[in-house]
């Protein structure tokens, strides 16, 4: 695959990674801020954890699905974004910019209908908890 | 300031009082003598000494009271003082680190690799490592296996590799050692057009007056190996004192070596993912460091003909010079990931009444190669077998690889369907189907394209994960036994042709199995067990006197309690991941490693951390941990108490270092 059938990949699997589904105690990322995301995503993510982060192409863990949202389901938005802006890309710890990260965060956990939050602040993520948007 | 009184005591009272004051340790804390006669009160490197033996001689932790060990201390992977300064830092749950402990102190880098100094007593917080002007990017990271230090009279230096950036710190008090490098760092970064970034896990290793550092090489092509573009992490050599570059020794070997003809064509341009991601070791009495190196990229090797040296090899480097002194490969034209990702472990052992400084050198397929560490003999002589060559188009096999007569290999080298699951008789023929789905190989069968003789690819024992691994080897001078701690995960080979244009390697494992089966942290397998009969981890101790094996052991319960094996009373099956041995005066410690290590292996929750008799490998003590661990353990003495430091952390469980020791209140 070439990046453009990455991004491709990318941009069509986050309508199905974000099911139909909106908590009220998640962030309402803007459907700009989520694709913006999947851009990043696939610029620094997808050689480890697979174009849609379904799966480990190489060695990162899946960023989907069971075992992703059994660590994370009801743990603060602010805690994924530290944990991805501190320990990612694994190659290069840190080289991230704080609006990557937050973009990333809301390609991976944002629900659709997608909201109308455009977030740039990392404190803004404090108070949200994250929540499967394909749990029943 | 000590009282003029106790300064002005003469000498000979002072000698005396020292001297009584270590026969009282000595006796109370159970340390022996080491067989040099250095009492080893410490844990002075990372994997135990420079000789990457993970041994100590301690024994007050012994038989008759490792069942009441009990944990003395926990302590998080990041210093609260550093959380509460930069609160996005996180620490991964994969806490590779392993402290060192000099004199009751503790060294290790944090959760995100900025060293911190602990009492090794009451695991509180002396220091934590200072970088002046530091932005969240310095703080953040991951942190590395551990730190190397460097004493000269009252200058005492902690060294540390973090990101990108070799670190001077002073052992006092965690502050920069600001003449060295540029303000008590070495930037890392290759010397490539796009100033690569170093990437590497492990800690820096002093041998004299020069810091070793290697790295996992790449530049980000990861391991998937689709790219032939790619640079090797060079071993690189600097100055303790000023950080000045002292040597480089390049993993491609330069224009004008001999070694430069086993890249065929133009394949000397541009492949290479070479470096040395497993632990270095060092004799450092005779100036020599052993540098093990990983493979080249990609599992397709047909656009780097021939031998391609020196990736997979165990080379002896000159530590004043970089000079390459000896080598061996022990993988030739690797097309299986086979890194040589172990420590390379020194020990003396004596073969037909003949004294030898020997090296130790465990490899992904299983085989302990044994050399005399000076000239790089082999101890047991080195056959060249043959093995199958490839169907692949351009692909042109290595026809031998080398195989050790002696000692036997620690896993398994084959597979056939007599060595297929077969606890009961459903689970025999599901193994069976799946097998059949493959061609069954033994080790170096080269991977195949998916489709050939109706197969989805070859199935080869060991995998790209290995048998062996940067956790495998601990040896004890006492007894002249090694140990080898290996996991059995057959590996799946199948090529699909690459149609990325980023890739630029014409065959690569895509994963396009239409129908793959089930996998688990076992590999492929029936209803989430593993293919093959057990042990799935397991430890080999080695005679290295006699290069036999003394026994073997299952380590941990494996899948024994899967509910397809209900009621058939299974023994220990041995679990799969990457634990690592510490070997003392009277004890093989090995636990169970976490999921936090990449490729899910591992177990998610508590684990268990097993204190084996050292003589025959059996089951002293389960001791229970709240996580599997990710790194080695460790032992040393504190104000004359023995510990064991074992790192851990999960993908549900915060890491942390904990300490057991015997008495004292439980936690």
């Amino acid at each position: 695959m070439n990046v453009g059938i990455l991004l491709a990949a990318a941009l069509l699997a986050a309508p199905i990674l974000l099911a139909a589904r909106n908590v009220p105690e998640t962030v309402p990322f803007s459907e700009a801020q989520i694709s913006r995301g999947a851009e990043v995503f696939v610029a620094q993510c997808v050689m480890c954890h697979g174009a849609t982060g379904e799966e480990a192409v190489d060695w990162g863990p899946a960023l989907h699905g069971e075992s992703f949202w059994k660590n994370w389901e009801g743990r603060p938005t602010r805690a994924l974004y530290s944990r991805i802006i501190s320990t990612m890309p694994a190659s290069e710890p840190g080289i991230l910019e704080k609006q990557d990260v937050i973009d990333v965060v809301a390609f991976l956990t944002g629900a659709q209908p997608a909201g109308q939050s455009h977030v740039t602040d990392p404190d803004m993520l404090n108070r949200a908890r994250l929540k499967n948007p394909e749990a029943p | 300031m000590r009282a003029t009184t106790e300064n002005s005591m003469s000498f000979r009272s002072s000698a005396r009082l020292t001297l009584l004051v270590a026969l009282i340790l000595g006796v109370y804390a159970g340390v022996a003598q080491a067989k040099d006669g250095k009492a080893r009160h410490d844990w002075p490197s990372f994997t135990g000494s420079l000789h990457a033996d993970r041994y100590s001689p301690l024994k007050q932790i012994d038989r008759t009271n490792v069942g009441q060990v009990k944990v003395a201390w926990r302590r998080a992977a990041i210093d609260a003082s550093v959380l509460a300064r930069w609160p996005d830092a996180v620490a991964s749950a994969y806490f590779r680190p392993t402290p060192i402990a000099l004199d009751g102190i503790l060294y290790a880098p944090n959760g995100t690799g900025l060293v911190e100094a602990f009492d090794g007593a009451t695991g509180e917080t002396l220091w934590v490592q200072q970088i002046p002007g530091a932005t969240l990017r310095d703080i953040v990271g991951n942190s590395s296996r551990g730190v190397d230090s460097w004493r000269k009279g009252g200058d005492f230096r902690i060294f540390s590799v973090k990101g990108s950036w070799l670190y001077a710190i002073n052992g006092h008090d965690g502050s920069a050692i600001t003449g060295f490098g540029d303000g008590g760092r070495v930037s890392l970064r290759r010397d490539t057009p796009s100033n690569l970034a170093y990437f590497g896990i492990n800690g820096p290793l002093v041998v004299g007056n020069a810091i070793i550092v290697a790295g996992n090489g790449g530049g980000n092509a990861g391991d998937a190996g689709l790219r032939a573009e790619s640079t090797p992490e060079d071993i690189r050599a600097y100055n303790v004192e000023s950080g000045a570059l002292l040597w480089t020794f390049a993993l491609l070997p330069a224009e004008g070596q001999a070694e430069r003809a086993s890249w065929g064509g133009d394949s000397a341009r541009t492949a290479g993912t070479m470096g040395a991601w497993a632990p270095l070791s060092a004799d450092a009495e005779r100036g020599i460091v052993y540098v093990p190196t990983s493979a080249p990229v990609g599992y397709y090797g047909g656009a780097r003909p021939g031998d391609n040296i020196y990736s997979n090899s165990l080379v002896a480097l000159d530590a004043k010079t970089g000079q390459k002194l000896w080598y061996h490969q022990l993988v030739r034209h690797d097309v299986w990931d086979y890194d040589v990702a172990s420590a390379p472990t020194l020990g003396r052992i004596t073969v037909n009444r003949k004294t030898i400084d020997a090296v130790f050198q465990p490899t992904k397929a299983a085989s302990l190669f044994v050399f005399d560490r000076v000239t790089g003999v082999p101890v047991w002589p080195i056959e060249n077998r043959p093995v199958p060559a490839s169907a692949v188009p351009g692909e042109v096999m290595s026809p031998t690889q080398p195989f050790p007569t002696k000692p036997p290999p620690f896993d398994r080298q084959t597979i056939s369907e007599a060595d297929l699951i077969d606890f009961t008789p459903e689970l025999r023929k599901e193994a069976m189907g799946i097998a059949a789905r493959y061609t069954l190989g033994d080790v170096f069968t080269p991977p195949a394209l998916r489709g050939a003789d109706g197969k989805q690819g070859v199935l080869v024992a060991p995998g790209a994960w290995g048998a062996g691994n940067w956790n495998t080897g601990a040896f004890d001078p006492e007894t002249g036994h090694f140990y080898a701690v290996s996991t059995t995960i057959p590996g799946v080979y199948a090529l699909d042709k690459t149609e990325s244009e980023r890739s630029t390697i014409a065959y690569g494992l895509l994963g396009k199995d239409p129908d793959p089966p089930a996998e688990t942290n076992y590999g492929i397998g029936p209803r989430g067990l593993p293919l093959l009969k057990p042990p799935y981890g397991r430890i080999t101790a080695y005679d290295m006197n006699r290069g036999e094996i003394a026994w073997m052991n299952a380590n941990g319960d494996g899948p024994r309690n899967h509910p397809e094996l209900k009621g058939l009373d299974l023994p220990p099956l041995g679990t799969v991941g990457r634990p690592v041995p510490l070997v003392t005066g009277s004890l093989l410690f090995v636990g169970e490693s976490s999921d936090a290590i990449y490729g899910e292996q591992g177990i998610a929750g508590p684990s268990t951390f097993y204190a084996y008799d050292k003589a025959d490998g059996s089951v002293l003590a389960r001791i229970p941990l709240p996580a599997g661990q990710t790194a080695g353990p460790m032992t040393y003495v504190a104000k004359g108490r023995q510990y064991v430091v074992v790192s851990v952390g999960a993908r549900g469980h915060a890491p942390e270092w904990i300490a057991l020791a015997v008495g004292g209140d439980a936690q």
